[in-house]
């Protein structure tokens, strides 16, 4: 259905107009700013559909926030939030003041609408003894020009063209040519001879690794290594001192529970972050302000593209495979929300070091001679199924894949050390403030649980569940493991071996360890993982991101144990894979159920949580649907 | 002699005939860069994989990709 948008200066007769073509009886009067808001209806012309939007006027396109009121915003916003293909402006122009009225309609010209210009208040003119050469005009503006009585035969007529303001260009141009005079530059001559390296046709891929690689040492090495001192001494302040303090002043035991070692391992936790995140935004920031971000994009975008994703999505899976945390926050460089958020879903997939701290250990115990293969069969495990989440949402999406990419490459930058630093600490604080709320949440939440037992009573109830991926009873401490993974994937082995030295010998041989390993690699993200997905895009996508994962990791495991174990009882075996496919046919489904209730827009899907902006977003005129003229 | 995109070699020096059969969003951001009918375009290079392009359209570079940019139609210069 297309698109109408009703657009001109105040009190030059919109609703007027609305109201003759919907039948509608909206306040009319005679003075500008009757129409405070935005109405939508869906109207017919000769059996076609339309969606018709009347909106506020407005006399420019310019706007600045302080001045500019909110009726006069809301209309700035709808044009700017409509799509190109299916909508169509009728710009309604007030005939005795044709000067005013074509300052709007010449910038409109510019957006590349297409475009009807609808000449009314023919009276008033006429009064003021007013002719207006309508075909002069149409010409001048490549756009037809008519009286508000032609306006449904203009729409039925013909195509209406897009209005394309080229001759812009040709004024700037001549302008340049003008007033500009142009000594040689040396950063033009630096930035050629910069490219001519880095963009090389046999370089500039190595060079790119090179860069990522040092950005993945520094962030993930150096800031890594720095990560035991900020624990120790936060578990110092936050855990320890704070402990002793509430014994200090004898508060109950299970209160100190609660604070020092729920809330205050909480604070702790998101300090071991600060090192490996200030130095990533730090090196990311020199790379953007740089300008070696774009040649980046330049020389991967090709390899990017078969996953659906932009070049610059390479920045934030590689530094997925350090740390998901800042991986996720990286991939706010990405221009489209739809690349950053689909970026965002296949990051917690990107094996991070903590998970190798239980691999290493694992492999250790039951594959002695062919760890690295198994290590590396996890890894490419992990990117598999972030290509497999790309690429469903992708055939569900009903809109165009990728975003087109038309980048500028700047020239070369000498960066500013304290505008990076300046970046770097904004970056940091908005981390702390706001993933970090519901990471201490989460740990107090979980010390309290496991203050009462009540942590070892949940997995032993819920240890059944995981029988078919060969975790038996006797094994619940494995379970144990895995919720406390939720907090940090490195404290697994911690706990593990806390509980019981000899917890290897409750696994079911090498099959039932890979079985796990598989699990670890792919269930849920943890906390602080969870709490940035859910800062840089909605709750409801940080519930998808949670749904998903369990499932395919539950998925997975299942999968390999029974066909691992195949011939020992085929019976069950087969059950349970049949139980396996019905459960990810059902979810699969009802993911594309969801995304076609949004008009195949899947990123408008995640950003919707029943709010009233969903409406907007991806409704329209529902309310109005059906109420055909 | 027309040409498509894919034939532009880098060096070229070539001027816009006709945007062919393109999405308009499209469009519309190849004209805030600069690229309307009649421009002429140096092609600089192309990326190590063969795509994107590297193109520098009245003192703006930029990079496009070639199978976006595929219905564009070009002459010499």
């Amino acid at each position: 259905m297309r698109r109408l948008l009703l657009l001109g200066s105040p009190n030059c007769g919109k609703t007027t107009l609305f109201n003759k073509l919907t039948g509608n009886k909206e306040r009319v009067g005679n003075w500008p700013g009757v129409t405070v808001e935005s109405k939508t209806k869906c109207i017919k012309i000769e059996n076609l559909p339309y969606e018709l939007t009347d909106l506020p006027g407005i006399y420019t396109l310019a706007s600045d926030t302080e001045n500019t009121s909110q009726d006069q915003s809301l209309t700035l916003d709808i044009l700017q939030q409509a799509n190109i293909e299916n909508t169509t402006i009728l710009n309604i122009i007030d005939s005795s003041q044709l000067e005013r009225d074509l300052y709007l309609t010449l910038q409109l010209c510019a957006l590349g609408f297409p475009m009807i210009v609808v000449l009314n208040k023919k009276d008033c003119a006429e009064k003021q003894k007013i002719v207006i050469n309508k075909g002069e005009l149409s010409k001048a503006l490549g756009c037809p020009v008519i009286e508000l009585e032609y306006l449904k035969q203009a729409l039925l007529k013909q195509e209406i063209p897009h209005v394309f303001l080229e001759d812009l260009w040709d004024t700037a141009h001549a302008l340049t040519v003008q007033v500009q005079q142009q000594q040689p530059l040396k950063n033009v001559v630096i930035t050629e001879t910069l490219d001519k390296l880095f963009l090389n046709r046999l370089l500039g891929l190595p060079i790119f690794f090179l860069m990522m690689y040092t950005l993945f040492f520094l962030a993930i090495h150096v800031g890594g290594s720095l990560q035991p001192m900020f624990e120790r001494f936060s578990t110092l302040v936050f855990v320890e001192g704070f402990a002793a303090t509430l014994r200090a002043i004898s508060m109950p035991e299970i209160l100190i529970n609660a604070l020092a070692y729920g809330v205050g391992r909480g604070v702790s936790v998101i300090m071991t972050f600060v090192p490996v995140i200030a130095i990533l935004f730090f090196c990311l920031s020199l790379l953007e302000s740089s300008g070696y971000m774009t040649r980046a994009a330049f020389v991967i975008d090709r390899v990017m593209r078969f996953l659906g994703l932009p070049g610059k999505s390479f920045v934030p899976m590689i530094i997925g495979f350090g740390c998901n945390v800042p991986g996720v926050m990286a991939a706010r460089t990405l221009e489209s929300r739809r690349d950053q958020f689909l970026t965002i879903l296949m990051t917690p997939f990107m094996s991070c070091s903590a998970r190798l701290t239980i691999y290493a250990v694992f492999v250790a115990a039951f594959f002695p001679h062919s760890g690295e293969n198994i290590i590396f069969s996890l890894y490419l495990l992990g990117i598999l199924m972030a290509v497999f989440t790309g690429f469903l949402l992708k055939s569900f999406a009903s809109q165009e894949t990728i975003s087109p990419l038309l980048l500028e490459l700047p020239a070369y930058q000498r960066p500013s050390v304290f505008q990076l630093l300046k970046e770097t600490y904004s970056r940091l604080h908005g981390f702390i403030l706001r993933s970090g709320r519901m990471i201490v949440i989460v740990c107090a939440i979980l010390s309290i649980l496991n203050a009462f037992s009540i942590l070892s009573w949940l997995a032993q109830s819920i240890t059944p569940l995981f029988s078919p991926m060969g975790i038996t009873q006797n094994n619940w401490l494995a379970v144990v493991g895995l919720m406390t993974g939720m907090l940090a994937k490195e404290v697994v082995i911690g706990t593990l071996s806390s509980l019981d030295p000899h917890f290897m010998s409750h696994f079911d041989g090498p099959i039932g360890a890979y079985a796990y390993l598989l699990f670890i690699l792919l269930y849920i993200p943890c906390v602080s993982t969870m709490a940035v997905i859910k800062q840089e895009t909605s709750r409801r996508l940080m519930w998808f991101s949670i749904g998903w994962s369990l499932l395919l990791a539950y998925s997975v495991a299942v999968v390999f144990y029974q066909l691992a174990t195949f011939d020992q009882h085929i019976l069950q075996s087969s059950t349970w894979l049949v139980i396996i496919l019905l459960m990810n046919a059902l979810t699969i489904y009802s993911i594309k159920l969801n995304i076609r209730r949004h008009q195949g827009d899947w990123v408008s899907a995640a950003l919707c949580g029943g709010q009233k902006s969903c409406v907007t977003a991806c409704g329209g005129c529902q309310v109005t649907r059906g109420n055909f003229q | 002699m027309i040409l498509n995109t894919s034939e532009l070699k880098p060096g070229d020096r070539v001027r816009l005939i006709s945007f062919g059969d393109i999405a308009l969003t499209y469009r519309q951001k190849l004209l805030a860069f600069g690229l309307t009918q009649g421009v002429t375009v140096s092609i600089i290079r192309r990326a190590p994989l063969g795509c994107p392009i590297q193109i520098l359209v009245r003192g703006i570079s930029l990079m496009l990709r070639e199978n976006e940019a595929k219905n564009l139609q070009w002459e010499y210069a």
